[in-house]
């Protein structure tokens, strides 16, 4: 019960924080930064190999 | 009017956060290009003194060749004379080591080191592209370009094997949407680039702009118009990745620029010494037969080969497919990209081995005609180019008849290198004549052109 209270009280606070224009503002940044940190995780490389060939002159 | 800003706020919550996220973005992209540029020109001196420029089993070998930004690098550090070539640039003996050209000019005895460009199989076509993704930093610069006369009598048209395993989609593209190159040179390269399709076939943007390109007609060109934007983001996304991939291996692998050991303008090395040591060194390792080529390569293949090709050829069949090779039309649009770009090159050829296409039935008369050529387009384009034609007869400048340097070849080609960095290239020796019925050269030649010797 009072774990439930807590819970609550904690929920209703966090979302009267994100209520707050600038923490919204804030989060949605950073949300959208992730999302291109993921992409140039994912693509960042890139593949510069070349098809094997075999080369017989040495 | 506050009221209006509020509503249209709220009913687009994630445009802002979504921009700014952008613009960040792009900021920390800047800082980061501007650092991995400071890093590779802080670390590639080091790295060109490495012999794992030259070892094709290092990571280096790849970014070095497929990417462009060591080779910027290069171009903009004053100290170092890119070299593009094919294999022979590979350490593939070594016995070689002392007088490979990235060896014997590690510690910059003459105040520079080679930034050697280029793997097996890396003919003109592919050269082209890697000069014209370095772009505007060709300007002034000086550039040596190897060439193996192989490419220009053997078969019509570089392997296309080879060429695919040297493509890269990077210097394809810098090509392709380089508004700084003249159309009609664009459209030369794109045509011969689509004569290996499967290089392309899995690139649509760039098989598209390639195939308008080629075209040349007014619809094909708005078409190729329309979609150079989306080409050069294409190529700054690449040239972002090869930055990446540059910097992960300098972390990986930490260099340091080294203090110059000698002044700007360095000492002079002692030639005829040299000379001496590299033939002496190379004459162990090729005394097993008469024409001078690599002990091993011989006993593995090359006794086995030359016999079968014994008297095989002729003069007429050689001199056919040296005038129909395609090489010359892709060393003309290396020319053409380095003459646009105001570099100053270079072009070395390695001599035909004289001895081995002599017993095949081809003779120096014929083989002058790759010379006299070779000259000629050079003139044309107003280039220096040594092509050691009188070494046509040394059976010791090259380990095979492919062009791969010995020793011996190595001191020589620096040589000229030294020259050509200190504005010193010995004058071209003039073409020897040709003999008539010269079936046998009986080292008639000399195996050094004099200005060697001085």
């Amino acid at each position: 019960m009072i774990f439930r209270d807590r819970f609550s009280k904690y929920r209703t606070l966090l979302s009267e924080w994100l209520a707050l224009p600038w923490v919204r503002f804030v989060a949605l940044t950073a949300y959208y930064l992730g999302i291109l940190v993921g992409l140039i995780a994912l693509y960042g490389r890139g593949d510069f190999s070349t098809p094997p060939f075999i080369y017989q002159n040495f | 009017m506050m009221h209006a800003h509020n509503q249209t706020w709220e009913q687009t919550p994630h445009l802002a956060p979504a921009l700014t996220a952008m613009i960040l973005g792009f900021v920390v992209l800047a800082a980061f290009g501007s650092y991995a540029r400071s890093l590779e020109l802080g670390s590639i001196t080091a790295l060109a003194a490495d012999e794992a420029v030259i070892n094709r089993y290092d990571e280096l070998y790849r970014f070095k060749n497929q990417g462009t930004a060591l080779q910027q690098a290069a171009f903009e550090t004053s100290g170092l004379l890119p070299l593009y070539g094919s294999s022979e640039l590979v350490m593939n003996r070594d016995y070689n080591r002392p007088f490979h050209v990235t060896n014997l000019f590690r510690d910059r005895p003459s105040g520079f080191t080679i930034f050697p460009v280029g793997k097996q199989a890396t003919t003109c076509l592919i050269i082209q592209q890697r000069l014209a993704a370095v772009g505007p930093g060709l300007r002034g610069r000086k550039v040596a370009i190897s060439l193996s006369p192989y490419w220009f009598f053997e078969g019509l048209t570089a392997w296309a094997g080879g060429y695919a395993g040297n493509f890269s989609a990077l210097h394809a593209g810098e090509l392709a949407f380089n508004t700084r190159l003249s159309l009609p040179l664009r459209q030369d390269a794109a045509r011969r680039m689509l004569q290996y399709p499967e290089t392309v076939a899995n690139r649509p943007l760039l098989r598209f702009a390639l195939e308008n390109l080629a075209d040349g007609s007014l619809l094909s060109l708005a078409c190729y118009d329309a979609v150079l934007p989306l080409g050069m983001v294409h190529n700054a996304i690449l040239r972002y990745q090869d930055h990446w991939n540059v910097v992960c291996y300098l972390w990986k692998h930490p260099k340091r620029t080294p203090s110059p050991i000698a002044p700007p303008g360095g000492q002079q090395l002692d030639w005829p010494a040299l000379h001496r040591q590299a033939d002496a060194w190379y004459r162990a390792h090729s005394n097993n037969n008469e024409f001078g080529l690599d002990n091993q390569r011989w006993d593995r293949s090359l006794r086995q080969e030359t016999l079968r090709k014994k008297d095989t050829r002729s003069d007429q069949a050689f001199l056919c497919a040296l005038e129909r090779n395609q090489e010359w039309v892709d060393l003309e649009l290396v020319l053409r990209v380095l003459t646009e770009f105001g570099a100053q090159p270079l072009l070395l050829s390695v001599p035909i081995h004289g001895a081995w296409y002599d017993q095949c039935g081809i003779t120096y008369t014929a083989r002058r005609a790759y010379y006299q050529k070779l000259r000629e387009i050079c003139a044309r384009y107003h280039t220096a180019v040594v092509d050691f034609a009188d070494h046509d007869a040394d059976r010791y400048f090259c380990m095979d008849y492919v062009g791969h340097l010995s020793p011996s070849g190595w001191v020589c080609y620096s040589q000229v290198l030294d020259g050509f960095f200190h504005d010193r290239i010995p004058p071209q020796a003039e073409l020897p004549p040709a003999r008539v019925a010269s079936r046998r050269s009986e080292a008639g030649l000399p195996s050094r052109p004099a200005h060697a010797l001085h």
